[in-house]
């Protein structure tokens, strides 16, 4: 390739702004992840860490998920069931959800 | 005695750079075409701003000054999001809408790729803005219009 021009200043301007996507980045994720752990939503972490008034706890969100006709098929093939055997399949996805959550937080589990 | 023939344009004044103190001031307090600008500085080596533009919140622009640009970015995705085997199409469609998109071109930082803008450092604070709501908005349609190539 034919050498091209000096753009070196040019090159320490882009990197300048990936650290600052990187940086900017690692700092949402850090809020989210300390908002999670703490029951806190994002923009109430950065009111506690800026030490202004937030909400104490959020209201805790419930966990759902909404099973949809091809979804039971495809957890009863999971499970090895009859997509029609909608009680069967919703006892495994309860078992399954509850196991992960034990694995995920072994304190909390129960 | 002749006299000078009267000058039929004003000769333009010495344009002075934008700096990205100035535009911090300035972008508080604006507003362009009924947006305005949230801008945060980012610590670092060489200044850069990250401006959030209202109505495109989540297509933060990335913007830096050097002496011959005002550089303006805004992150899509990155390479490890692209479905398999769709790498070359999106190249393609990339390349293609590249050059009729407004004010912005598509490029790759590393393995992020990018849409940005570039002006003149002797741009006014108006034509700054311009280049922001328009980037912004630029950087939603691309990532609607990627969508299909993404995972």
């Amino acid at each position: 390739m034919k050498k091209q021009s000096d753009w070196s200043r040019e090159y320490k301007a882009v990197r300048a702004v990936q650290m600052a996507f990187d940086l900017s980045s690692d700092i949402q994720r850090a809020f989210r992840v300390a908002a999670v752990m703490q029951d806190l939503t994002p923009s109430d972490m950065v009111r506690k860490v800026l030490g202004l008034s937030y909400r104490k706890k959020r209201i805790r969100p419930r966990l759902t998920v909404t099973l949809h006709e091809e979804d039971f098929v495809a957890l009863a093939a999971r499970y090895d069931l009859s997509p029609e055997d909608r009680a069967a399949i919703r006892e495994r996805v309860s078992e399954e959800l509850g196991g992960f959550a034990r694995t995920f937080l072994p304190d909390h589990g129960d | 005695m002749l006299q000078p023939e009267p000058l039929l344009y004003e000769p333009r004044k010495k344009e002075l750079n934008v700096d990205t103190q100035s535009l911090i001031l300035a972008l508080g307090e604006a507003s362009h075409a009924g947006r305005t600008f949230n801008v945060m500085p980012v610590a670092g080596e060489e200044p850069v701003l990250q401006i959030v533009v209202s109505g495109a919140e989540e297509t933060p622009v990335y913007l830096t000054i050097t002496d011959t640009q005002i550089l303006c970015l805004v992150y899509l995705f990155e390479e490890r999001e692209i479905r398999s085997g769709q790498l070359a199409d999106l190249h393609e469609n990339m390349l293609r809408l590249s050059v009729p998109m407004p004010l912005s071109s598509l490029g790759k930082v590393d393995q992020h790729y990018v849409v940005y803008g570039a002006l003149t450092p002797t741009s006014s604070e108006a034509e700054v803005m311009q280049e922001l709501v328009t980037l912004a908005d630029n950087a939603i349609d691309l990532l609607q219009t990627f969508e299909d190539f993404l995972d």
